[in-house]
């Protein structure tokens, strides 16, 4: 049964692939990417000038850019064709838990999909700075977490909340808090680009917990539509 | 005892007991470690030398790493190259090991360290303060049961002061580069010579490179049946005789005897091959035997028994024996460095500039933008839409990937520039090759080399380009070279290294002389292809660009004309030497050999000398695991004897 929620997830993605939004949003990114790769990329061909920083820059740039943008698409950017949680609830026979994954999954395959588009500045980043394969494929590991985070924790907004407004603004809250945190429990490992696998991974746990109480919200709200 | 009497007693007897459990717990630490260096602590800075640790243990078994550390650098310019020479370490319960490693001391500035570490945890240190030992001559080093005898030779009697040191034949080196700081080897009176085959291995490399082995009388058979004594002295016979002589040979060149005449015990010796230089009524006293560039002395009496005991003249035979000829250790260790050090020898980076980046992200860019609005406003399938988007990524991420690739590729540069100190009649040369790695990898990069004949050592930083240079280099015991660096922000990386070897040379080279022509005939030019040739005398040159593609080729000189030595940077023009780079770099190294450092100077003035260029590599010495690009460039220099004078 709970295949079904693929149902959501293609309408979610039809509705982001056709829209304009998706499509500024998209380009934005690109280009606040490649700012950074065209400023720091080395002039002349000196040994006096490397560019060691590079793929640092860009990863964090990646980290700051996919995670506010999962929150915001997770707490709702208005798309043309996107059919709306309480329409999903009221006029189809879908569970809670298969609409939140579906809605879940599409964002993160679009948010996936945007960060794929950048790898080719990756990689050009990744062989100017020399890091190693090993060390950049970790970081790219831990990217999704917080992704990931912020989708469970816009959903929680979106479905506890409601008002895009409110949600919006304590998730820009959120958002602050969490690199303010990623900053303060920064690691001395280089490997890991000063990353916290620790920090990242338990608040990906903790996000978990208002995702399951708002869908527990979602499920009294599909009884009272079945009544 | 009254109370205060009983604390002071207490008090007092706490203290020993624990001055006591103190000592006893110095006493029986399980670990122990002794250091060597050099032959009796003698050790020549500038020279490569033998380091010998022992360590004993006497507790559980432990496995660890032995780590000798060596800096290099002036103190006054920059912080120290460090170079750690790493050695695995098995001691079980209860044993005693020895390891041994050949280390070079360039400098007193710094001292040496030795450390034993377990894990992340350094369980032995040691640190062995340099003494500045700075000698031109090398040492001479005499193995015998006495360990005396021979100090006559330092006594500055015989025109140059020597320091003769003494070891036993297993503290022998077992490399060649161990015998760095070795004039003379001298085996004395030994029953037996037992030597490990590296041992006898690294003596017969030594004396193919220019080594010099000196056999004395005294000891018996076994000195002379032993493995390698047998095999480098090809003698028909050897028995011992009783000579009642006057030795007319010896008093007419050397001085008239003090002591009365006596008959003398002597080896009389037949011989397959070898130059009798002295003799006495038939039986020869001193053998020379030319093995590859060095040579054997064979001497058949012994200079302790009367009448040459106290015989004044015995200083000027052995300083005969010792007197140097035209010798490479002129030319002092490391002669490019200030060359390799302060001009890099690389031909720069390759990589796109921020231009062609910028286009390329453009063009990406625009790409996606005109594919979003194509696909919205074709209303294609979000499938197909999916599809295409995915290609267009795709196809830049491939060009990015191949483009990354090629660069890395491209960027991973080892530039080499060898010396080849050849002498005639041997087949092997010294070897002195300077590399320069440049590398984009961000880890450290390992280079493997023959850990058996190649002797490795890092150089300095040129200062300006101090971000880029790994500082710590570890040579592993399986003849790997690793750099390491403290701080790990740069991710390009620039090395410095000097590797010594000796490698197969199969030039031939013969001179003859004809009044004022001097004639050198080279053979095997198909085998050592040689471009540029230097022909050298006095005051006189001669330069052959090109040379025949013939197997065998002749240079002559001419002594009446009179020409005056060029400077190198005059024999290709200006406009060439632009053009090549390579052209440009041997100008340099010419100039280095020549005017700076004056060595080649010295032995042209003596002997003629052939200087011949070759861009073949005769033999790759390191290798790596990443692809390379490779240049290199080598110098030979021939210094030349002239046989026939007429």
């Amino acid at each position: 049964m709970i295949k079904r929620f693929r149902f959501v997830l293609v309408n979610d993605l039809k509705a982001y692939l056709g829209g304009r939004t998706f499509t500024k949003i998209h380009l934005s990114y690109l280009i606040i990417l490649s700012l950074p790769l065209i400023i720091i990329w080395p002039t002349t061909p000196s040994l006096s000038f490397q560019a060691p920083q590079l793929l640092l820059v860009l990863s964090y740039s990646q980290i700051v850019i996919l995670t506010y943008l999962s929150g915001r698409l997770a707490v709702g950017i208005s798309l043309d064709k996107e059919i709306s949680f309480d329409d999903w609830l009221r006029y189809t026979p879908l569970t809670p838990q298969e609409i939140a994954l579906g809605k879940w999954g599409g964002i993160f395959l679009i948010v996936l999909f945007i960060l794929f588009s950048s790898s080719p500045l990756l990689v050009l980043a990744y062989f100017m700075e020399g890091a190693t394969i090993k060390s950049a494929l970790r970081v790219y590991f831990l990217i999704p977490i917080p992704i990931i985070t912020f989708i469970n924790l816009g959903l929680f907004f979106r479905f506890v909340l409601g008002s895009p407004t409110i949600s919006s603004f304590i998730l820009n809250m959120l958002t602050i808090l969490f690199f303010l945190g990623l900053f303060l429990t920064r690691t001395t490992e280089v490997e890991l680009f000063y990353l916290n696998p620790w920090f990242l991974l338990s608040s990906l746990v903790l996000s978990f917990f208002p995702l399951f109480i708002s869908l527990r919200k979602l499920k009294k709200i599909k009884r009272g539509f079945s009544l | 005892m009254t109370s205060k009497q009983w604390t002071r007693k207490i008090i007092t007897d706490l203290g020993i007991f624990l001055l006591l459990m103190a000592l006893e717990a110095k006493a029986t630490s399980p670990l122990q470690m002794k250091v060597e260096i050099g032959f009796e602590g003698f050790y020549r800075i500038g020279s490569w030398t033998p380091l010998r640790v022992f360590l004993e243990n006497r507790g559980p078994s432990l496995e660890g790493t032995l780590l000798i550390k060596v800096a290099r650098g002036n103190p006054l310019e920059q912080d120290p190259t460090e170079i750690i020479y790493s050695i695995p370490v098995f001691l079980p319960s209860s044993s005693r090991k020895l390891y041994q490693v050949n280390v070079l001391l360039e400098t007193d500035v710094y001292p040496l360290q030795v450390s034993l570490i377990s894990g992340k945890e350094s369980l032995l240190k040691k640190e062995i303060p340099i003494q500045p030992f700075y000698m031109d001559k090398g040492f001479i080093l005499v193995v015998n049961k006495t360990h005396a005898g021979f100090d006559f030779l330092a006594q500055a009697k015989i025109k140059r002061i020597r320091q003769v040191l003494y070891t036993d034949p297993n503290k022998l080196p077992s490399h060649w580069i161990g015998y760095d700081a070795i004039q003379a080897l001298i085996l004395d009176d030994i029953e037996s010579l037992e030597l490990i085959s590296e041992q006898e291995k690294a003596i017969e490399e030594w004396l193919s490179i220019g080594g010099r082995l000196i056999i004395t009388a005294k000891g018996g058979y076994g000195k002379f049946k032993s493995s390698l004594v047998s095999h480098l002295l090809p003698l028909e016979s050897l028995e011992k005789i009783y000579l009642n002589s006057s030795f007319s040979s010896l008093q007419s060149r050397y001085g008239v005897f003090t002591a009365d005449f006596q008959k003398v015990e002597l080896w009389n010796s037949q011989w397959q091959k070898g130059d009798v230089l002295i003799k006495e009524e038939g039986i020869p006293l001193l053998v020379e035997l030319k093995v590859g560039s060095g040579k054997i002395l064979f001497l058949a009496l012994d200079f302790f028994q009367h009448p040459f005991r106290d015989w004044p003249g015995k200083s000027y035979f052995w300083a005969e024996i010792l007197e140097e000829e035209t010798n490479f250790s002129m030319f002092s260790r490391g002669i490019l460095d200030p060359l390799i050090e302060h001009s890099i020898l690389w031909p720069g980076r390759f990589y796109l500039g921020r231009r062609e980046i910028g286009f390329f992200l453009l063009v990406y860019l625009v790409v996606i933008g005109f594919f979003c609005w194509w696909l919205k406003k074709r209303k294609l399938g979000w499938k197909l839409r999916i599809g295409l988007s995915l290609t267009v990524v795709l196809s830049a991420l491939i060009f990015s990937l191949f483009w990354g690739m090629k660069m890395r590729r491209e960027n991973t540069f080892l530039g080499q520039v060898s010396i080849f100190y050849k002498k005639e009649g041997g087949s092997l040369a010294k070897t002195e090759n300077y590399f320069t790695l440049f590398s984009p990898y961000y880890q450290s990069v390992e280079l493997e080399f023959d850990k058996k004949i190649s002797f490795v050592t890092a150089l300095s930083a040129p200062s300006r380009e101090r971000e880029f240079f790994k500082d710590l280099v570890v040579f592993l015991p399986e003849g790997k070279i690793r750099w390491t660096s403290s701080s790990d922000s740069s991710a390009w990386s620039f090395h410095l290294f000097r590797l010594e070897t000796i490698l197969p040379f199969s030039l031939i080279t013969k001179t003859t002389r004809s009044k004022e022509i001097i004639t050198v005939s080279l053979q095997n030019l198909n085998s050592f292809p040689l471009q540029d040739l230097f022909f050298l005398y006095g005051e006189h040159s001669s330069f052959l660009k090109e040379l025949p593609a013939f197997n065998e080729a002749d240079l002559t000189l001419n002594l009446k004309e009179r020409e005056t030595l060029p400077s190198f940077s005059s024999l290709y023009n200006e406009e060439v030497r632009s053009k090549d780079p390579r052209i440009e770099l041997k100008t340099k190294v010419l100039d280095q050999m020549w005017n700076f450092a004056g060595p080649l100077k010295n032995i042209a003035a003596k002997s003629p000398v052939l200087l011949a260029w070759f861009e073949e590599n005769p033999q790759t010495l390191v290798k790596s695991y990443q692809s390379l690009n490779c240049a290199f460039i080598g110098l030979a220099i021939i210094p030349l004897f002239i046989a026939d004078s007429v």
